[in-house]
């Protein structure tokens, strides 16, 4: 595991040495996870022990290489992730949270509304439940805690926000993030290839619909 | 009766299968046994759309159907999931002479009760689950017979089968000659539950496809494994039959209080000492709020929850099957194999991967105690259990003339 701390790129570093590992697969690596500001690395399965000593070297290997590459990752430059504009409803019945929002950044609605449009969104992290992103980059006007007490049900699609973070969530569960809007989209479509609609590195932007437009999506979906 | 072979893995540890690898030593005539419940086979085969489908007519507490589960998928925050104990479903299954990576049928606690219109030769293989045929030939039977585990059994169509709760241990895998034929999702056929993915929990009334050949690899199999006058007379006449060998439960030593090898995790050090001491010397109680996620401990007698001033606020990272995290509440969480790919509490420990096994034989009201081992001592025992596994698995095919490899696809 490497953990880069506060550094200001710790969380590209960390996808694009994930990316290099799944590009580059190395013996001593059976899946890495990028986290906000850390690479975790995971041995092969017991199963493939050859001797006694095969885990150790397995990790001696990792460790080495790691050490390596964590310094230089930090130079590497940004890749270019790929855009994708997603359509986002604010509409009241869809976005619970937002007037409480408005009133503890003291903004109108409409400023939310328009700063979370203008954020570039980077997907930092996958994690949490299939098809989740912790999408980085959000507008600093709406940083805000997590609410106190999480909802148990927060309803599929919806658009949070917490920290400095956004996210869509891809099916119903508890969640303690606020809600401003929703997606109409599929997020995690387990017979498609790739199955997950956002990947790690993409950036993100949101676009304004119509709640009539956001019925219609939702109903093809 | 029990063969000699015990391979010693007493010294690290968890001594995970005390399994008698005699398999293949005996001639299976000689040590066989049989059940006669009818004289002459009623209008045997089944016929008809659902004629190679299992129904569950109960689903007992919580029945699924899983295998090794989905591996590499974490990027897609997808953990592996499957059979809680993927090393148990793959005996399971050489039981019955099938590939090692075939869907089973996994029961928690109190478990179903399944009726099958079709010979079956089938395994019911980890937890001492008592297993009893309440209808033979579609009638039912006065007294319930109980059928014996960890073997394979041939079973006539027109069979009622029903899991009891166990008396020892938590969990089994069933396994059906020729493999369950459910959906596959993702390349698995397990039921995911904490993503939503693949099937869900069992209900009554589902039907679960088999093999469409079933009945004649369960008659071949039963033939070949049972011999000449036995297999003949069980496939033949209609009766429930199995061989005198087994290989030994999955029940952990100590069960119900489990004695669970960790290493320190990334935030062990931050952790007070009077709090990690505390960690480490009390007896942890398995919360009933646990699941396929996670088991929740909670505090039991004289123990009590941990005070987590000391420990860090952290930035989502990576987590894994056998983490053990202390949220604020000093409750420590093990993460299970549904678990989440990333989290954001501190983890203090990590079980040793040779202790996996034993967790998922952990019912809510059972006893955890952690001891520290080091990272040798813990690479050790997974070393040691991997070489018995592969024993065990060898012996097992070769008792049924079969040679499967890691890497062999069978999709």
């Amino acid at each position: 595991m490497v953990d880069w701390h506060d550094h200001p790129k710790a969380n590209q570093a960390a996808r694009s040495l994930a990316a290099l590992l799944r590009q580059e697969p190395q013996a001593f690596c059976d899946e890495v996870v990028a986290g906000v500001r850390t690479l975790a690395m995971r041995l092969p399965e017991t199963r493939g022990l050859q001797n006694p000593n095969q885990a150790a070297s397995w990790r001696e290997q990792a460790q080495a290489w790691l050490s390596e590459k964590a310094k230089e990752a930090l130079c590497w430059p940004a890749a270019e992730g790929r855009l994708q504009v997603l359509p986002a409803c604010y509409e009241p019945p869809l976005a619970p949270d937002l007037v409480f929002v408005a009133e503890r950044c003291g903004l109108s609605v409409s400023d939310v509304i328009r700063h979370h449009l203008e954020s570039e969104l980077v997907a930092e992290v996958i994690g949490f439940m299939p098809g989740f992103a912790y999408l980085g980059g959000l507008h600093p006007a709406l940083k805000l805690p997590r609410r106190d007490s999480p909802r148990h049900k927060v309803p599929e699609g919806s658009i949070a926000i917490a920290g400095n973070q956004s996210a869509i969530y891809p099916s119903s569960t508890p969640g303690g993030w606020h809600l401003i809007g929703s997606c109409p989209l599929r997020l995690f479509r387990p017979l498609c290839d790739p199955p997950a609609l956002i990947q790690e590195g993409d950036r993100i932007r949101f676009e304004r619909i119509s709640l009539e437009a956001f019925e219609q999506q939702w109903s093809q979906r | 009766m029990e063969p000699a072979v015990k391979p010693s893995l007493k010294a690290s540890g968890p001594n995970r299968h005390k399994v008698s690898t005699d398999v293949a030593t005996k001639s299976a005539e000689k040590m066989s046994e049989r059940l006669s419940v009818t004289d002459k086979r009623p209008s045997s085969k089944a016929k008809g759309r659902d004629a190679a489908k299992l129904c569950i007519r109960k689903a007992g507490l919580l029945t699924t159907v899983q295998d090794q589960g989905r591996s590499h998928m974490a990027h897609w925050a997808l953990s592996r999931g499957g059979a809680a104990d993927p090393m148990a479903a793959r005996l399971a299954n050489l039981l019955v002479g099938n590939h090692p990576d075939e869907a089973v049928i996994e029961i928690t606690g109190p478990g179903p009760q399944i009726y099958s219109p079709c010979d079956l030769w089938m395994a019911s293989y980890g937890a001492e689950h008592e297993l009893v045929l309440q209808e033979l030939a579609g009638r039912p039977l006065r007294k319930a017979m109980v059928l014996p585990l960890h073997r394979p059994l041939f079973i006539p169509a027109g069979s009622l089968l029903q899991w009891r709760a166990p008396r020892q241990g938590w969990r089994s895998w069933v396994a059906f000659a020729g493999g369950l034929q459910t959906p596959l999702v993702l390349g698995s056929r397990s039921a995911h539950l904490a993503a939503g993915i693949g099937g869900q929990r069992l209900e009554a009334q589902d039907l679960l496809a088999l093999n469409p050949e079933v009945e004649g690899i369960s008659v071949q199999r039963a033939l070949t494994a049972l011999g000449g006058e036995l297999g003949q007379r069980a496939t033949y006449h209609g009766e429930c039959a199995w061989p005198r060998w087994r290989i030994a439960s999955t029940i952990p030593d100590g069960w119900p209080l489990l004695d669970v090898p960790v290493i320190k995790g990334r935030h062990w050090a931050a952790l007070d000492p009077a709090e990690q001491q505390a960690l480490m010397d009390q007896v942890w109680k398995v919360s009933s709020q646990s699941n396929r996620q996670g088991l929740r401990l909670e505090a039991h007698g004289e123990g009590r929850p941990l005070n987590t001033a000391s420990l860090p606020q952290l930035a989502s990272e990576a987590v894994h099957l056998g983490t053990v995290q202390l949220p604020p509440a000093g409750l420590p969480v093990i993460l299970m194999g549904e678990h989440q790919t990333t989290g954001g509490y501190p983890r203090v420990l990590e079980v040793a991967s040779a202790a996996y096994p034993m967790l998922s034989q952990a019912a809510a009201g059972n006893f955890i105690q952690f001891h520290l081992i080091t990272l040798e001592e813990a690479d050790r025992m997974s070393y040691a259990m991997q070489r018995l596994q592969i024993r065990v698995e060898q012996a097992l095919q070769a008792k049924f003339g079969q040679r499967f490899h890691d890497t062999e696809h069978r999709r």
